[in-house]
C-alpha cells in the first residue's frame, strides 16, 4: 500500500536546497539509497528529499592515502573497492559480506546507514579505522565518527555528506566478529579491533563493540590496558575485563548473555588481530 | 527399477516454464476486475475480551467504503476453519465474527472499499468498546484450577470439556504399562517442550471472489483444499454448493497453513452482498498474528526395556496448546502418538494419553509433520537416553527395536486421526538400509563419542529414525478423470492440489507411464471444483499415494479401452496388446499409433470417447521411513550450534520423480533445522506476538543450510501407485531429535526445549538448566 | 509525479504518488513477475535489476528509479526460448512453488554477470537475501552452478 501521507518527493541538485527543505521540520526526511522509510515511515513524515542528485556517490583518494566516501556510496561499492579492500587485514570485506545481502548492499548508502545510528556491523569497523564524518548544517563541519555517536550529533539536524578513513600505517592488524541467531540476521553483539605493534609493544589499540540496538562505541578503558604493553594473553584478558558494556535484556537475548558475547567477541578479535600481526607478544 | 520409462525419471515440472518466466499464475497476479473491492481487517488488540459495543458509522461514511462486516451483520453459524473432510474432527467453535475475541489478532471487523488505503483507513475509524477479560497465556495457565473459560459459548460443538479449556482428549493403549515397566531393567522418563512456530509460505494468504456470467460465486484462492473450501463456505455463508466454484491456481507454498479455510468467507460475503468482485490478502505480519501455527506441546515419554535393549513398555503423554480455537486440536494430538509409536513395535505394553487446551494465543493448525514432529523430539531423545542407560550404542538400540516389513503394531488399530485407527501390516520398509547408508555417510562408528574439538568448537553426531503415513485410511478420497484426444494426448483432470510440491507433474507421470506416452502428452488440470473431480486436497501426505492411485486406476481403465480398440484394428486379442512409445500392439507384430486409435474411436467405427473416472479411498496408510544422521559442532563458549553435515536416507517406495522427492525431503529437513535452531514466535506479557516480520522471525536462509544429502532408498509398496508412498512431511521430524542427540554427544547436555538457541545451550552448559 | 524508466527494454512513463514503492509501481503496471512476499526487505521475492544491480523493489521509492533501467524475469527469456539460467534451475529441480523463483533468477543473474564462475560459497553469499521455504536451497545452489556452466559453455561455443 503506498505511503499516502507523503505529499512531495524532492530531488535538489545542491546541498543548500536540501538543507533549506530539511529545516521545515520533522515532516521532512532524507532518502539515501535503499530506504528504511519505504517500510517504516514515521507517521509525521510528509516530504521526502532524495540525496541522489548531489554528486555524493564518489570514492576519492587523497594524496596522504586517506579515502573519502560520498554519503551516497553504496555498501556494495565499499565491498568492491580495491583501496578499501586493502585496509588492514581486509577488515572492510570481512565485515561487509555479513551486512544484509547483496539486495540490501546494492541499494543502501553508507551515509544513510551511518545516520540511522542503530546497531550496525559497519560502525564498529569504521570506529576502529578512526573514521570521521563530514556534516552539513548550513556549513560543512567534520567530526570523528566516535564523537558523532558519543555526543549525540547523529540525532541533530544535519546532512551527513561524507565519511573519511585516514591512511593505514604498515604493521596494523584488524579483526571483526559478529554473533547472530542465523547467518542472515542482525547481530546480537559485534566487535572490531585494530592494533599496531611497535617493537613488541602495542602502539595503537582501538576496540569497538555493540551489544544491543544502539550503535557501537569505542572502549577507551579497555584500549588503555593494551597501549604501551606487550600483546600478551594476560593483557588481552585485562582489556576484556575493562570493557564497559551497555547491554540490555530483550526478547532476543538477556543482558548477561549479550555481555558475555561481547566479551567473548572482543577477546577473540584481539587474539585474531595478534595472529594477523604475526604473533607480537 | 528399469521397468518404468516415465516414472522414476526427473521430468521437468509441468508448470516449470510458467513459473520460471514469471507468468501471472498466482492469485495476486490476476488483473483487477472492474469494481474490485479491497478488504482490510480490524484485529483484536486484546487477548481475551467481550465486544461491548461496536460503532461502524464513521467507517461506513468514509468515501470509497462499500461494506463493513462485524458480528452484528454476519452469519452466526459455528464452524471450524480446519479445512478437513466431512464430518470434521475439529470442534465447531468459531464464527465469521464473534462478540468475544480470544487472541490478539482475532477478527473484529472487515471493511470492503474501493482501495486498500480506504479500507485500512476505515478500519481505524471503527469504534470498539471491549470488556477486558483475564487472558490465558500458557498451557499451565489454561490447565490451572479456576482458569478463565475461553469458550464459554453455549453453541460450540464437539469441545471435550470447555469448562476446563480442554479442546480434546485422546487415549489408546495395548497391554498394561504399569505391569510392563515393573518388568523392565532400564527405564527413562523424558519431558520435552516445543515452541510456537509459523509455516511462512513465501506467498501470503490471498483469496479473490467474483460473480461469473451466470451469477455464480467464483472463489480463486491460495488454498490446499479447494473442495473443502466450497463445502465449508457454502454452509457458512448459506449459498448452495452448486452456486460456488473454487479455483486454485499456482500457489506459493502451504505447508499446512493453507489447509485452513482462513479468509475465503469474507470476500465471498462481500461479493454476495455487493455483487462486486473482492480480494483479501494477508500481509506478512498477519501471517504471524492472525493465520495458523504449529501447536506448541509438552510431550512426556517413558521408555522401558529389558537388558537386551528390546523395548517392553512405552508411555506417551501429551499436552497440546491449540490457541484460541480448536482447529486440528484433536487430530494433531492423535498423530503425536499414531505416527511415532508404531515405529517401535516390539513393546507389548503401550499407552498414549493426550489432551489439547485452549489458550488466548494464536491458533494452532495443520503444519507439515502434524504432531509427529513434536512427538519425535521426546521419543527419539528418550531412545538415546535409554541407550546410555543400558550401555548400548544408540544406533544398535534402534536396529533392535524398529518395525520391519511383515510386522504390525497394536497402535495402528488403537490410534488413528482423532478416532480409532486401522489395522495394518507393513508391506514395504527399507529402514535397515536407510540406517546402514546414513551411518556410513556420517561415519558413525568413528565419530560417535569422539568429541573431536577444534578451538572452542566440539563436534558430535546424532541419529533419529522416523515413520509417517501416506494419507488417512478410510477417510481420504481422491479422484481422477482422464480422456483421450485426437492426437493421442490425454486430459488428466484431478482434484488434487499442487501447492508447489510438483504433484501435477508426478500424477501426470503416473498416467503417462500407464498409457505408454511421454509426459508432454498428458495435459494436467487440477483443483477446479467445476472442472475436476473431487479430492480432499493436499494434506496428510496423501497426494502421491491416494490421488496417485486414483490416477493409476483411471489410466489403466483408459489403457484397457485403448487396447480394446487397438485389438479390433489389429484383429488380435486385447490381452496381447501393450502400450508403449505412443503405440498399441502385441509385443511382436504390427501395432497402431494412439492417433489412429483416437481417430477410430472419435470419428470411425464404434464411436465413443475413450475416457475414465476413478477414485481411491485407501484402506492403509503405508509409512515412508527415514533415518537421519547429523554432525553438529557446538561453540562451548557461546553455546552456538552449527550443523556441519546432515544426511537423510528415506524410503518412499518408488520415487515417481526422484528429483521432486528429494526436493520434498530437502525442504522439510531445512524447515526442521529452522524449527530446531532459530524459529520461534515470541509473545509479550499481553499476548502480543513480537516476531511479526522475517527480520525478527528467522527462517533458514541459503547461508544457514549445511551440506545436506538426501538418499532415496528404493522400495516397492505393493498397494501404492507404481509402488510409491508419500514423502512430503517425514523429513521435518528429524532435525530436532537428531540435533539434540548430536549436541548431547558433543557436550553431554540434554536439551528438552526448542529451539536450541545459543543462549539456551550456553545456559545448559553452565548448569542453569535448559 | 511523472517518472520515466526502461522496463525490460521498453520505455515506461507513469504517474505515481510520491510515497509509492517501486514494488507497488511495478505491480501496478502489470509487472506481476515481481512478487511481494513481505514488503519489508526481508525475503527477496521483489528483486529486480536496477541498472544491472539486484535490489529489493520494496525498499525503494518509485521516484528513485526515474531515468533508470529496470529488468525483471519477464524479460529474461529470449525469442529462442528460456534463458540458460531459467533452464538450469528447472533442470536442477530448483523450482517448487516458484514464488521466490523470479527474485532468485535475477539475483543469480547479477552474480553471474560479475562472476561467471562462482563457487558454492559465492552462490550462497549472493543469494543470502532470497528466502525459499520449499526447496531447502540444495537444488537452487545446484541450479545456479549448472546455469554458470551452461552460460560459460555457450560463450565458449560462440
Amino acid at each position: 500500500m503506498p505511503l499516502t501521507q507523503i505529499r512531495a518527493f524532492h530531488r535538489p541538485d545542491h546541498i543548500e536546497g536540501v538543507w533549506h527543505l530539511l529545516q521545515e521540520g520533522p515532516e521532512v526526511r532524507l532518502v539515501g539509497g535503499g530506504s528504511e522509510l519505504a517500510i517504516r515511515c514515521p507517521s509525521e513524515v510528509r516530504v521526502l528529499v532524495d540525496l541522489a542528485y548531489l554528486g555524493l556517490d564518489r570514492i576519492e583518494l587523497a594524496d596522504d592515502g586517506s579515502i573519502t566516501l560520498g554519503a551516497m556510496v553504496t555498501l556494495t561499492d565499499m565491498l568492491e573497492h580495491p583501496e578499501l579492500r586493502a585496509l588492514p587485514s581486509g577488515v572492510i570485506q570481512e565485515m561487509m559480506v555479513h551486512v544484509g545481502s547483496p539486495l540490501l548492499r546494492n541499494a543502501a548508502s553508507i551515509g544513510g546507514h551511518l545516520a540511522r545510528g542503530w546497531l550496525s556491523d559497519v560502525i564498529p569497523v569504521l570506529l576502529v579505522l578512526d573514521a570521521s564524518v563530514e556534516l552539513y548544517d548550513g556549513e560543512y563541519r567534520t567530526t570523528t565518527l566516535d564523537r558523532y555517536y558519543r555526543d549525540g550529533i547523529h540525532n541533530g539536524l544535519h546532512i551527513l555528506t561524507a565519511v573519511t578513513i585516514p591512511p593505514a600505517s604498515n604493521g596494523r592488524a584488524a579483526a571483526f566478529l559478529r554473533f547472530s541467531r542465523s547467518a542472515y540476521d542482525h547481530a546480537l553483539a559485534n566487535a572490531a579491533c585494530l592494533v599496531d605493534i611497535e617493537e613488541g609493544r602495542v602502539g595503537t589499540a582501538r576496540i569497538a563493540l555493540s551489544a544491543g540496538f544502539r550503535a557501537a562505541a569505542r572502549q577507551p578503558a579497555s584500549e588503555s590496558q593494551l597501549v604501551g604493553s606487550g600483546f600478551t594473553d594476560e593483557n588481552i584478558t585485562a582489556a576484556v575485563s575493562a570493557l564497559e558494556i551497555d547491554a540490555h535484556s530483550d526478547w532476543l537475548a538477556s543482558a548477561d548473555y549479550r555481555s558475555h558475547l561481547a566479551r567473548t567477541l572482543v577477546g577473540r578479535c584481539l587474539h585474531l588481530a595478534r595472529e594477523r600481526a604475526g604473533g607480537g607478544s | 527399477m528399469g521397468k518404468f520409462t516415465v516414472v522414476g525419471t526427473n521430468e521437468r515440472k509441468v508448470d516449470g516454464r510458467a513459473l520460471a518466466t514469471g507468468q501471472p499464475v498466482f492469485v495476486g497476479d490476476i488483473p483487477p476486475r472492474e469494481g474490485l473491492l479491497h478488504l482490510a481487517l480490524l484485529h483484536s488488540p486484546h487477548p481475551h475480551a467481550v465486544i461491548r459495543s461496536i460503532n461502524t458509522s464513521r467507517a461506513e461514511a468514509l468515501e470509497g467504503v462499500a461494506l463493513v462486516l462485524t458480528h452484528l451483520n454476519t452469519p452466526t453459524v459455528r464452524y471450524t476453519t480446519a479445512g478437513q473432510g466431512h464430518p470434521e474432527p475439529s470442534p465447531y467453535d468459531a464464527r465469521v465474527f464473534d462478540s468475544k475475541v480470544r487472541f490478539v489478532g482475532d477478527r473484529v471487523a472487515a471493511v470492503a472499499a474501493d482501495s486498500e488505503e480506504a479500507a485500512r483507513r476505515a478500519c481505524e475509524l471503527i469504534e470498539v468498546e471491549y470488556d477486558i477479560l483475564q487472558p490465558v497465556l500458557s498451557l499451565d495457565e489454561a490447565m490451572a484450577d479456576g482458569a478463565p473459560v475461553i469458550h464459554d459459548e453455549d453453541d460450540a460443538l464437539d469441545v471435550w470439556a470447555a469448562e476446563r479449556n480442554c479442546v480434546s482428549h485422546m487415549v489408546a493403549s495395548a497391554g498394561d504399562v504399569a505391569v510392563g515397566f515393573a518388568e523392565c531393567e532400564g527405564v527413562v522418563d523424558v519431558t520435552c517442550e516445543t515452541q510456537y512456530a509459523q509455516h511462512v509460505p513465501i506467498e501470503n494468504h490471498i483469496a479473490t471472489t467474483y460473480l461469473d456470467e451466470d451469477d455464480r460465486l467464483v472463489i480463486v484462492s491460495s488454498t490446499q483444499v479447494p473442495f473443502h473450501v466450497r463445502r465449508i463456505i457454502a454452509r457458512v455463508i448459506d449459498v448452495p454448493v452448486h452456486r460456488i466454484r473454487v479455483i486454485k491456481p499456482r500457489i506459493g507454498g502451504g505447508f499446512g497453513v493453507k489447509q485452513e479455510v482462513l479468509i475465503e468467507d469474507l470476500p465471498a460475503l462481500v461479493t454476495m452482498r455487493t455483487g462486486r468482485p473482492a480480494v483479501l490478502e494477508y500481509d506478512r505480519a498477519q501471517e504471524f498474528v492472525s493465520a495458523r501455527t504449529r501447536h506448541p506441546m509438552r510431550v512426556r515419554v517413558k521408555l522401558g526395556a529389558k537388558r537386551d535393549g528390546i523395548l517392553h513398555a512405552i508411555e506417551m503423554e501429551v499436552w497440546s496448546n491449540t490457541g484460541a480455537y480448536g482447529t486440528h486440536g484433536l487430530t494433531v494430538l492423535s498423530n503425536v502418538g499414531s505416527k511415532t509409536l508404531p515405529l517401535y513395535n516390539k513393546a507389548p505394553h503401550v499407552k498414549f494419553w493426550g489432551e489439547a487446551y485452549y489458550t488466548n494465543l494464536p491458533v494452532g493448525g495443520a503444519y507439515r509433520g502434524y504432531g509427529a514432529t513434536q512427538g519425535y523430539f521426546a521419543l527419539e531423545t528418550a531412545m538415546d537416553r535409554l541407550a546410555s542407560e543400558l550401555g548400548i550404542d544408540a544406533l544398535e538400540l534402534r536396529r533392535r527395536n524398529h518395525i520391519r516389513t511383515g510386522e504390525t503394531s497394536p497402535i495402528f488399530a488403537a490410534l488413528g486421526e482423532g478416532r480409532e485407527g486401522v489395522e495394518q501390516t507393513i508391506t514395504s520398509c527399507e529402514l535397515e538400509s536407510c540406517i546402514d547408508i546414513g551411518s556410513d555417510h556420517i561415519d558413525w562408528g568413528a565419530k560417535r563419542g569422539l568429541r573431536h574439538t577444534d578451538g572452542d568448537w566440539v563436534h558430535g553426531v546424532g541419529v533419529s529414525i522416523h515413520m509417517q503415513g501416506s494419507g488417512i485410511p478410510l477417510i481420504d478420497m481422491g479422484a481422477a478423470s482422464l480422456k483421450m484426444n485426437d492426437d493421442g494426448s490425454f486430459n488428466l483432470s484431478i482434484g488434487a492440489t499442487d501447492l508447489g510440491t510438483g504433484s501435477d507433474t508426478i500424477l501426470g507421470q503416473i498416467a503417462a507411464e500407464a498409457l505408454g506416452v511421454p509426459l508432454e502428452m498428458i495435459i494436467v488440470r487440477s483443483s477446479d471444483t467445476d472442472l475436476t473431480p473431487f479430492d480432499v486436497g493436499a494434506y496428510a501426505s496423501s497426494t502421491t499415494y491416494v490421488s496417485g492411485m486414483a490416477v493409476q486406476r483411471a489410466a489403466y481403465d483408459v489403457a484397457d479401452q485403448i487396447k480394446t480398440v487397438a485389438a479390433e484394428m489389429l484383429e488380435v486379442d486385447a490381452n496381447e496388446v501393450e502400450l508403449t512409445n505412443e503405440r498399441a500392439g502385441p509385443p511382436e507384430g504390427d501395432s497402431v499409433s494412439l492417433v489412429q486409435v483416437a481417430h477410430r474411436s472419435l470419428y470411425g467405427v464404434n464411436q465413443r470417447q475413450i475416457g475414465a473416472l476413478a477414485s481411491c479411498v485407501p484402506e492403509l496408510s503405508p509409512p515412508p521411513f527415514l533415518a537421519a544422521f547429523v554432525e553438529v559442532r557446538v561453540d562451548v563458549v557461546t553455546g552456538k550450534v552449527e550443523v556441519v553435515d546432515f544426511v537423510a536416507a528415506v524410503d518412499c517406495g518408488t520415487a515417481i520423480n526422484p528429483q521432486l522427492a528429494e526436493g520434498q525431503v530437502e525442504g522439510a529437513v531445512v524447515n526442521g533445522i529452522g524449527y530446531a535452531l532459530m524459529e520461534e514466535m515470541i509473545f509479550d506479557g499481553k499476548g502480543r506476538c513480537r516476531t511479526t516480520d522475517l527480520g525478527r522471525y528467522k527462517i533458514p536462509s541459503i547461508s544457514d543450510v549445511p551440506p545436506l544429502e538426501v538418499v532415496l532408498v528404493e522400495s516397492f509398496e505393493p498397494t501404492g501407485p507404481m509402488g510409491a508412498k508419500s514423502v512430503s512431511e517425514i523429513g521435518i521430524n528429524a532435525p530436532i531429535p537428531a540435533i539434540a542427540n548430536a549436541i548431547h554427544d558433543a557436550t553431554g547436555i540434554w536439551l528438552t526445549e526448542t529451539p536450541f538457541t545459543a543462549e539456551r545451550v550456553w545456559r545448559a552448559l553452565n548448569g542453569h538448566g535448559s | 509525479m511523472i517518472i520515466r524508466f526502461q522496463l525490460d527494454g521498453s520505455s515506461m512513463e507513469t504517474d505515481v504518488e510520491p510515497g509509492t514503492s517501486l514494488l507497488e509501481a511495478l505491480r501496478g503496471l502489470g509487472a506481476t513477475s515481481v512478487k511481494d512476499g513481505c514488503s519489508h526487505g526481508d525475503c527477496g521475492t521483489c528483486a529486480v535489476l536496477l541498472d544491472g544491480r539486484a535490489v529489493a523493489a520494496c525498499l525503494l521509492f518509485a521516484a528513485q528509479v526515474d531515468g533508470s533501467s529496470i529488468e525483471t524475469v519477464a524479460g529474461m527469456a529470449g525469442e529462442e526460448g528460456l534463458h540458460p539460467l531459467q533452464s538450469a534451475l528447472l533442470d536442477a529441480g530448483a523450482v517448487q512453488c516458484g514464488f521466490c523463483t523470479p527474485g532468485i533468477l535475477l539475483t543469480a543473474l547479477e552474480l553471474l554477470k560479475n562472476n561467471p564462475d562462482p563457487d558454492e560459497v559465492e552462490v550462497r553469499q549472493a543469494l543470502a537475501g532470497n528466502l525459499c521455504r520449499c526447496t531447502g536451497y540444495v537444488k537452487i545452489i545446484e541450479g545456479v552452478l549448472l546455469g554458470a556452466d551452461r552460460l560459460a559453455g555457450a560463450e565458449g561455443g560462440s
